[in-house]
């Protein structure tokens, strides 16, 4: 299987006992087209590598779709693939962190998991995207 | 008690064996995890591999031939898609395990009044969906 290490790129694992059970996305454009495969790991979906470098987030193809942001619509970032995947691949997850502030310096909106990732992403999507622009459901605030 | 599955397809020569939500609440039809490990076509030592890993919500059920390992249908389907990725397996066959999900959803369905769909459904969408009215800055 996938092989994750050394971050941020994925190769093969070749032998026995080389590499972990990893996942592999393809991450598509704006046209459906193939832009980079994504590996995560299965034991800790936080792991995750690319093996081109070309994409920055899982599902970044929506982010050019203006239905995406309709009516102000924030989108939604997730921690990690299992709950992207858990939500209907609704949203988006950050692989490459300064490739993701880029592409996100010109949305409208971001809704993170809860306040403390709202507060994660506000550290580590700045200065290209505004801390304002980042929101929370309000009951994850209210239990925070 | 026993969890006969809801439907069961064969993709190639894999089976591959549908059940209903463990807790019998509204939800898509979950799939046998040994049977979407199959179907990947991945050598054994990485089937086993796999087969030691599980998101949260796996279940185990015991059904007419010995307890399965059920997940739910997304993860059946990043399995799969991971298969895909690898040259494994071909694209269509997860589209015929997406079509067998609705042909197990039908089953199921078929126990649910028609007038109780809308509800059933709601309850279903209902776990993942934020009200975007309850959103903070």
């Amino acid at each position: 299987m996938a092989l994750c290490l050394p971050w941020p790129v994925f190769r093969l694992a070749q032998h026995d006992g080389e590499g972990e059970p990893a996942f592999v996305t393809l991450v598509r454009d704006e046209r459906e087209d193939g832009l980079d495969l994504v590996a995560w790991s299965a034991r800790d979906p936080r792991r995750i590598a690319r093996r081109d470098g070309a994409a920055a987030l899982l599902g970044e193809g929506m982010l050019r779709n203006p239905a995406t942001f309709a009516n102000g619509r924030p989108v939604r970032i997730f921690r990690d693939p299992l709950g992207w995947l858990r939500n209907d691949r609704n949203g988006l997850v950050i692989v490459d962190p300064i490739g993701a502030a880029l592409r996100l310096a010109d949305a409208p909106g971001l809704m993170a998991e809860d306040a403390a990732h709202a507060r994660e992403l506000a550290e580590m999507l700045a200065p290209h995207v505004a801390a304002e622009r980042i929101v929370a459901p309000r009951t994850t605030l209210r239990a925070a | 008690m026993t969890s006969l599955p809801l439907l069961v397809i064969t993709i190639g020569d894999i089976r591959v064996r549908y059940f209903a939500h463990p807790d019998g609440g509204p939800d898509w039809p979950w799939l046998a995890m040994g049977d979407v490990l199959r179907l990947t076509r991945f050598e054994h030592r990485t089937q086993a591999a796999f087969a030691t890993i599980a998101p949260e919500e796996a279940r185990e059920v015991i059904s007419d031939d010995g307890p399965v390992r059920i997940v739910p249908d997304w993860y059946a389907y990043a399995t799969i898609e991971t298969a895909i990725n690898f040259g494994r397996v071909h694209p269509g066959d997860l589209d015929l395990l997406k079509q067998g999900t609705r042909l197990a959803l039908a089953v199921l369905l078929a126990e649910v009044p028609v007038e109780d769909w809308g509800a059933w459904f709601a309850a279903v969408d209902a776990r993942p969906i934020v009200d975007l009215r309850e959103v903070a800055p």
